[in-house]
């Protein structure tokens, strides 16, 4: 079976690398791009067609909220899960998710909370 | 581990999915009024007074409780009620769940164990601070020193709060984050390159790592410490935003008019790390 491919927007080169690596252990999951601000996030969607977005909230240029809005336009079945800088993002996580995001994610990682959650998308 | 609503916690152990998530706090929402609303719904003011209030909200950045009072809508003692009888009737998450039959009682007792031990390494605080701190300051503090520990590894101590003209000269880096909404305090770590580094390595879980990366680290341990702060806040009934983490110049001044805390960070190892809050 083909690994499922990943698009993950952060601002954070770290954070990225971070999730690379989280996906890359599990061996289920492919790193393919990232994008470092909402608006990159939306162009790597639409070239990429990943099969999941892992989306930050706060970042410049474009946020997270806005470009959740964007790609759930563009794709109404795309499956973006929300990395929350904290859990303390209560409102904003809820406004991702009725913007059509699927799951949250939380800072610090868990690895096998991370693989978890992507893995039980619909 | 991070600090949570207990919402986002079922959600991310799978304990409920998304639309009943979204479900049980549209209920919320629904029930849990604005304190404008509550105090109409209740017969404590009016819809035209309250409408008033809030033209004039647009022009200061008052409370609405204060500033009914300031206009002599309401006393002190009846805003003193309103207030108290808005916190009894608030339905919390768990509460939305078994109202709308998505968990039982049961489901949601069990969870809630669950959480209360997820969230126990948060639950106290290390920190102390000038009496007429921000508890902003204090929960800074606190949650520095846990994801030191959670993050790093890292077993620090803290030292009292001591007043603080500029970034300290000798800091690698030092990165700040400012609250705004309920608090207007301003978060500034300083690292030292031992510590920073560790926390890189930490966060990509490899031994090697570039100078962007630590820098790029020590930035994303601010924004989850601060992240982590504002749930804290958001518990105590405070609404705090924060800016991204932006970069300080060591030596640099603590902006003029500000007041700033120093706390000495003791790491074992790794030096000792100032915790400025402003």
């Amino acid at each position: 079976m083909s690994k499922k491919r990943v698009l993950i927007v952060d601002d954070s080169g770290l954070v990225a690398k971070q999730l690379a690596k989280i996906l890359e252990d599990s061996g289920e999951f492919e790193p393919v791009g990232h994008g470092q601000n909402g608006l990159e996030g939306i162009k790597l969607f639409t070239s990429l067609k990943p099969d999941v977005v892992l989306m930050d909230l706060v970042m410049p240029e474009m946020d997270g909220l806005q470009a959740i809005r964007s790609i759930m336009a563009l794709n109404k079945n795309a499956q973006i899960v929300v990395i929350s800088s904290a859990g303390g993002v209560g409102e904003k996580v809820v406004e991702a998710l009725k913007f059509g995001a699927r799951s949250v994610i939380s800072k610090p990682f868990d690895a096998q909370k991370v693989i978890e959650v992507i893995k039980g998308l619909a | 581990m991070a600090v949570k609503f207990f919402g986002q916690f079922l959600l991310e152990r799978g304990a409920v999915t998304r639309e009943q998530l979204l479900e049980a706090v549209a209920y919320q929402e629904a029930k849990n009024l604005k304190l404008g609303d509550y105090a109409v719904s209740k017969g404590y003011l009016t819809a035209e007074q309250l409408t008033r209030i809030n033209d004039e909200q647009q022009r200061t950045d008052m409370r609405i409780g204060e500033l009914a009072v300031l206009m002599g809508m309401i006393t002190r003692p009846k805003l003193d009620e309103l207030l108290m009888m808005q916190k009894n009737d608030h339905v919390m998450i768990g509460e939305a769940f078994v109202r709308k039959g998505l968990l039982t009682p049961d489901v949601v007792e069990r969870e809630l164990v669950a959480f209360r031990e997820d969230q126990r390494p948060y639950a106290h605080s290390v920190a102390t601070a000038p009496e007429g701190s921000d508890d902003a300051v204090v929960a800074s503090a606190d949650i520095t020193m846990k994801m030191l520990q959670r993050v790093a590894h890292v077993e620090a101590k803290l030292g009292d709060a001591a007043p603080v003209e500029m970034i300290p000269t000798d800091a690698y880096c030092a990165v700040s984050v400012k609250f705004s909404g309920d608090s207007n305090s301003e978060y500034v770590l300083c690292f030292t390159r031992e510590l920073a580094a560790r926390i890189a390595v930490s966060f990509v879980g490899t031994t090697t790592v570039t100078d962007a990366d630590i820098k790029d680290g020590a930035r994303e341990f601010c924004n989850i410490v601060c992240g982590n702060v504002m749930a804290v806040m958001a518990r105590k009934g405070k609404a705090v935003e924060i800016s991204p983490p932006k970069d300080l110049m060591p030596g640099s001044s603590i902006t003029e008019g500000r007041k700033a805390l120093c706390y000495m960070i003791a790491t074992s190892a790794l030096g000792s790390q100032a915790l400025i809050i402003s």
